[in-house]
C-alpha cells in the first residue's frame, strides 16, 4: 500500500470523493435550519463534504502533474485475467443474491450451485473442482439452512 | 479485583469456555490462512453473536481476536508467508530455522512468546482498565469529542504512508455513518427518500463488504498458487533453560506490544517490528538476525500477541478503537445495545470484565490448541482458495441477511465491498475508514451536547485542558510531519554545499 497508485487510479478515486462530497452537500441543503443546538444537522455533512473536496485537490494535482510527465506510459497497473476471475466471482455472487433476494430461488440449491460455479471459476473447470465444490456447497447450504431457521428463527428462501 | 475473579470464574462456565476454544480455534486456523484474518472471521461470525449473549459472544469474538494473531505464526514459520501482517516480523528468522529443519524448535518458540505475550498484556489489561475506566469517567463531551479526533488523525496520519489518504479513509467512512435519522433532531437526514436508509447504513454489512468480500476478491484476483507445506519432524518443547534466555526479551517485547498496542492506528506489526529491532539491539550477535535467530522469533510473537492486550485497554475504558479489529468488536458492543467506554464498567460489569478475563483464558486456551494442534492447523492453512472462498461468500450474504431478514443489508455489503475495492486499489487505508463509520455518530453527538452545554460557543473548549491536549495533538500530528519533510528538504541542498 505504500506505492503511489497509478494516476488513472487516483483520478477514479477523486470522482468517486467528489461525488459523495456532492450527495453529502446536495442532502445538507435541504436539511432545515437548527432549532436546539447551535449545530443542526447540516453541519456535519456540510463540513465533511468541503473537507473531502479540500482532501481530493492534492490527490487530483498529483495525480494529473504525473500522468502529464510520463504522459500515457505508464502501464495499466492491473492485471487482466486478474480482474476478470474477481469481476467474474463478483458478477456471480450478485446473481446468487438477486436469484433468492428476487426470483425466491430456495437458499440451498441457489448456494449449491454458487458454491459449485465459484470453486469452479477459481480452481478451474475440472472434474474434481466441479464435484468436490457441489458436496461442499450442498453440505454448507443445507446445514446452514437448518440452522437459521430452526434455531436463529432466520427464515431463508 | 473481585470483579476480574469473578470474571475469570465466568470465562470456564461451560457455554463460555465452549465459546472461547471455538473462537481461539478459529482464530488460528483463519490466521494461519495468508490473506485472511481476524478482522474478516470476527466480521462473519458477528451474525451468529445476535442469538447469544454478551458474555458468550465477547469469548467468541476475543477468542477470534487471540486465535487470529497467533495463528499468523504458523504460516510465517512453515510457509515463509504471514498469515497475518502482525507475523510479517516472524518471518525473516522463523522460515530460516524451518529451511534448518528446526520448524518444531521455531514454532516452539514463537507458542510460547505469543503466550507469554498476551499473558503479559492481559496483566496490563486487568491492572489499568478499571483504574482508566474510572478516570475517564471524568470526561465530558468535549473530552471525548478531542479523544475521537486525536483517534481519528493518529490513526489517519500512523496507519499509511500518506496522511491525505488516511484523512481521506476517515473523513469518507464519517460521511457514510450520516445517513438516517438525525439522533439529535429527529428528522430525515441524507436518506434521498429511501426508506431503507432510515436507521442508516449498518455496521455489520458494512463491516463483510469492506472486509471479507473485498479481501476474497483481491485474493481471487491474485489466484497465488497453493504454498508448498514444510514437513516439520520432532516435537515442540521449551524448557526451563530456554525460559531463562528468553525471559529478558519477552517481557520488554511484551511491555513495547502492549504499549504500542494502546496508540492508535499503529498496530501489531508495527509492535514486533520495534521489538525486533530492540532484540537486535540488545543481542550480542546481531549478525545472526534474519539468519535464524531465535530470539528475532520470540521478539516478533511477544510483541504482536502484546498488542492486542494494549489495543483492548482503550477500547474497553474509553470506546477508542486502536486497530480495524478493535473498531469491528465496538461495532459488535453496538449491535448488542452496548456502549464501549468507561461506563461499561458500571452498567455491564460482566462485559467490561468479561473482555478481561476472556483475553486470559484465551491465552491459555490458545498455548494448549497450538501446542497440540498446530501440524494440523498448519494443514489447515494449505486448503485450496477455491473450497475456502465460495463458502466465505456464502457465509457473508447469510449473515448480513440475518441481521435483519431482509436483503437492503445484503445490497448494502455488495456496496461496501464496491468501495472497499476502490479504496484498496487507491491506497486508501482502511482502518481510518471503518473507525470514522464506527465513531462518527458519537464524535458528532459528542460536539452537539458540548456546543450545547457550553455558554461560549467553541471556546468553551478553552476551559477544558484535556479536551484541548487531544485536540492539540491532532493538530500537531496533522501539521508536524510535513514540516519535518520540509524542513528536510532545506536541509539537504545545504549539507551537499
Amino acid at each position: 500500500m505504500s506505492k503511489t497508485p497509478h494516476p488513472a487510479t487516483d483520478l477514479a478515486l477523486c470522482a468517486f470523493i467528489l461525488a459523495v462530497a456532492a450527495l453529502l452537500l446536495v442532502g445538507a441543503s435541504s436539511l432545515p435550519p437548527p432549532r436546539y443546538d447551535p449545530l443542526g444537522s447540516a453541519a456535519f455533512p456540510r463540513a465533511l463534504g468541503v473537507l473531502l473536496i479540500v482532501l481530493a485537490l492534492p490527490i487530483a494535482a498529483g495525480a494529473v502533474r504525473r500522468l502529464t510527465r510520463r504522459s500515457a506510459s505508464l502501464p495499466f497497473p492491473y492485471d487482466g485475467g486478474a480482474l476478470l476471475r474477481g469481476g467474474a466471482l463478483f458478477l456471480l455472487l450478485i446473481v446468487f443474491i438477486a436469484a433468492t433476494a428476487w426470483f425466491d430461488v430456495t437458499f440451498w440449491i441457489a448456494g449449491t450451485i454458487f458454491v459449485a460455479v465459484a470453486g469452479a471459476l477459481i480452481g478451474g473447470f475440472g472434474r474434481k473442482q466441479i464435484a468436490v465444490s457441489t458436496i461442499i456447497g450442498l453440505v454448507l447450504c443445507a446445514g446452514l439452512a437448518i440452522m437459521f431457521s430452526r434455531y436463529f428463527h432466520v427464515d431463508l428462501p | 479485583m473481585i470483579e476480574f475473579v469473578n470474571a475469570i470464574a465466568a470465562s470456564f462456565e461451560p457455554a463460555v469456555f465452549g465459546c472461547l476454544v471455538l473462537g481461539v480455534a478459529l482464530g488460528l486456523v483463519v490466521g494461519a490462512i495468508p490473506g485472511l484474518g481476524a478482522a474478516m472471521l470476527i466480521a462473519l461470525t458477528l451474525p451468529i453473536t445476535f442469538h447469544m449473549g454478551n458474555t458468550t459472544s465477547v469469548a467468541l469474538l476475543v477468542g477470534e481476536y487471540v486465535g487470529g494473531i497467533s495463528g499468523g505464526l504458523v504460516s510465517a514459520i512453515l510457509l515463509n508467508m504471514p498469515g497475518t501482517p502482525a507475523s510479517i516480523v516472524t518471518t525473516f528468522d522463523g522460515f530460516q530455522l524451518t529451511r534448518q529443519g528446526r520448524a518444531a524448535r521455531a514454532l516452539s518458540l514463537g507458542i510460547v512468546a505469543s503466550f507469554a505475550g498476551g499473558l503479559i498484556s492481559a496483566l496490563f489489561l486487568a491492572g489499568l482498565s478499571p483504574f482508566l475506566a474510572k478516570f475517564a469517567l471524568r470526561f465530558g463531551p468535549w473530552e471525548y469529542f478531542g479523544l475521537i479526533m486525536m483517534a481519528f488523525v493518529m490513526l489517519a496520519a500512523l496507519a499509511e504512508d500518506s496522511l491525505v489518504r488516511g484523512l481521506i479513509g476517515a473523513v469518507l467512512g464519517m460521511a457514510f455513518a450520516l445517513p438516517g435519522i438525525d439522533p439529535s433532531a429527529g428528522h430525515q437526514r441524507l436518506t434521498f427518500g429511501i426508506d431503507s436508509l432510515l436507521s442508516g447504513f449498518n455496521v455489520l454489512p458494512v463491516l463483510i463488504g469492506v472486509f471479507a468480500i473485498k479481501q476474497v476478491l483481491i485474493e481471487t484476483g491474485r489466484n497465488q498458487p497453493v504454498p508448498e507445506l514444510v514437513q516439520n519432524e520432532g516435537s515442540l518443547a521449551f524448557g526451563l533453560k530456554d525460559l531463562r534466555k528468553f525471559t529478558p526479551n519477552i517481557l520488554r517485547s511484551s511491555v513495547i506490544g502492549t504499549w504500542v498496542g494502546l496508540l492508535p492506528g499503529i498496530g501489531a506489526s508495527v509492535a514486533s517490528l520495534l521489538s525486533y529491532g530492540s532484540a537486535k539491539g540488545f543481542s550480542k550477535t546481531p549478525e545472526n538476525f534474519g539468519k535464524g535467530e531465535e530470539q528475532g522469533i520470540v521478539a516478533s510473537e511477544a510483541a504482536n500477541n502484546a498488542s492486542v492486550g494494549g489495543a483492548l485497554i482503550p477500547l474497553i475504558t474509553m470506546g477508542i478503537p486502536g486497530s480495524v479489529v478493535d473498531a469491528i468488536l465496538i461495532g459488535a458492543l453496538m449491535i448488542h445495545s452496548l456502549q464501549p467506554g468507561p461506563l461499561l464498567f458500571q452498567n455491564s460489569p460482566e462485559v467490561a470484565y468479561g473482555f478481561i478475563g476472556s483475553y486470559m483464558v484465551a491465552n491459555f486456551v490458545m498455548l494448549a490448541l497450538m501446542w497440540v494442534g498446530v501440524r494440523r492447523i498448519a494443514r489447515l492453512a494449505v486448503v485450496p482458495n477455491w473450497v475456502l472462498f465460495p463458502m466465505i461468500l456464502v457465509f457473508c450474504a447469510i449473515g448480513a441477511f440475518a441481521l435483519n431478514n431482509n436483503w437492503f443489508d445484503v445490497w448494502v455489503m455488495i456496496g461496501f465491498s464496491i468501495i472497499g475495492l476502490v479504496l484498496n486499489f487507491a491506497s486508501i487505508p482502511l482502518g481510518p475508514f471503518v473507525i470514522g463509520f464506527v465513531l462518527a455518530p458519537i464524535a458528532e453527538e459528542q460536539l452537539r451536547t458540548a456546543l450545547m452545554y457550553s455558554e461560549n460557543g467553541l471556546q468553551g473548549v478553552l476551559g477544558r485542558p484535556w479536551a484541548l491536549s487531544f485536540l492539540a495533538i491532532s493538530a500537531l500530528s496533522i501539521i508536524v510531519p510535513p514540516l519535518l519533510r520540509l524542513v528536510k528538504r532545506f536541509r539537504r541542498p545545504v549539507s551537499r554545499a
